[in-house]
């Protein structure tokens, strides 16, 4: 149900809140499906690392990118689906780019990788913050009232 | 002028604003002080993607992702700043990461790269939508 005061107002807020909902979803529903076509190394890589039931943990991480960037896509369970994406994402982060255990160039691209998915951590904060605006399942029933002035 | 802002009732929502502000920036400082750090090596590759003014482009660039990493962690002319790093994100998108057009060898990490910098866009228009939050910097 959203949560009628964090409306947003701004003449622009809700289509921009839509906007960047497709914007992000593209990355994580991609991400998800992608995670099917390097099956292989990924978990090779999870096994060498010695994670427990790295086929299950797989499974679960590809569902749960491509399941919450659907439900974010929709406007449904928004905040929900941005913490439960925050959870995938940021162990991932560190178990995958850890940029201090390696030297050159190697080290950079994983640095690299480790700060844009920190910047991914920031937006969906932002998101599970801000809710998915009026375009969304979530925001179905709620009455949106004219605001007179700046608006 | 009075500032469009999302209704922040509760304070805790204005500091996980804060922490998601300073995730942003940090992503930005780091690339701008990475291409300042290693400018030689940098410069090496700008240059491969024929560009003119290689040097300015690079300068202005890392300038564009310092001032305004800055400008939103301090939570001042954030919605400008962010409007500005989405289009520098777009536009360095369709000219460094070009994933269709690399050899089949990097291609993956490229296109990971590439669909990175789409979630960072997305999230830079969230927050120019609905702003900082109440903790900013006031000057």
């Amino acid at each position: 149900m959203q949560d009628p005061l964090l409306a947003p107002v701004g003449r622009f807020a809700n289509g921009g809140l839509l906007l960047s909902r497709i914007i992000i979803c593209i990355l994580f529903i991609w991400g998800g499906i992608n995670k099917l076509q390097s099956w292989e190394w990924i978990s090779q890589f999870l096994f060498e690392y010695g994670v427990p039931f790295a086929s299950t943990m797989l499974v679960l991480a590809m569902m749960l990118e491509f399941g919450c960037g659907l439900l974010i896509l929709v406007g449904f369970k928004t905040r929900a689906a941005a913490v439960v994406l925050l959870c995938v994402l940021i162990p991932a982060t560190f178990l995958f780019h850890q940029f201090w255990k390696f030297e050159g160039m190697y080290a950079v691209l994983q640095h690299e990788q480790f700060m844009a998915n920190l910047a991914l951590v920031g937006g969906l904060l932002f998101l599970s913050v801000a809710g998915p605006g009026r375009f969304s399942v979530d925001a179905r029933h709620t009455v949106w009232l004219e605001v007179e002035g700046e608006g | 002028m009075k500032d469009k802002w999302i209704g922040f009732e509760s304070l805790r929502q204005s500091w996980v604003f804060l922490l998601a502000r300073a995730c942003l920036a940090l992503f930005f400082f780091w690339s701008g002080y990475f291409r300042l750090l290693h400018w030689d090596s940098v410069l090496e590759y700008t240059e491969s993607f024929s560009l003119p003014f290689p040097g300015l482009i690079l300068a202005v660039s890392s300038g564009i992702e310092v001032l305004g990493g800055l400008a939103i962690l301090l939570g001042r002319f954030t919605r400008e700043a962010a409007l500005l790093l989405m289009i520098y994100t777009l536009i360095f998108m369709l000219v460094f990461n070009r994933f269709w057009t690399f050899p089949e060898q990097e291609q993956f990490l490229q296109t990971v790269i590439f669909m990175k910098r789409l979630g960072v866009i997305g999230a830079l228009e969230i927050l120019r939508v609905c702003g900082p939050g109440r903790i900013v910097l006031k000057f």
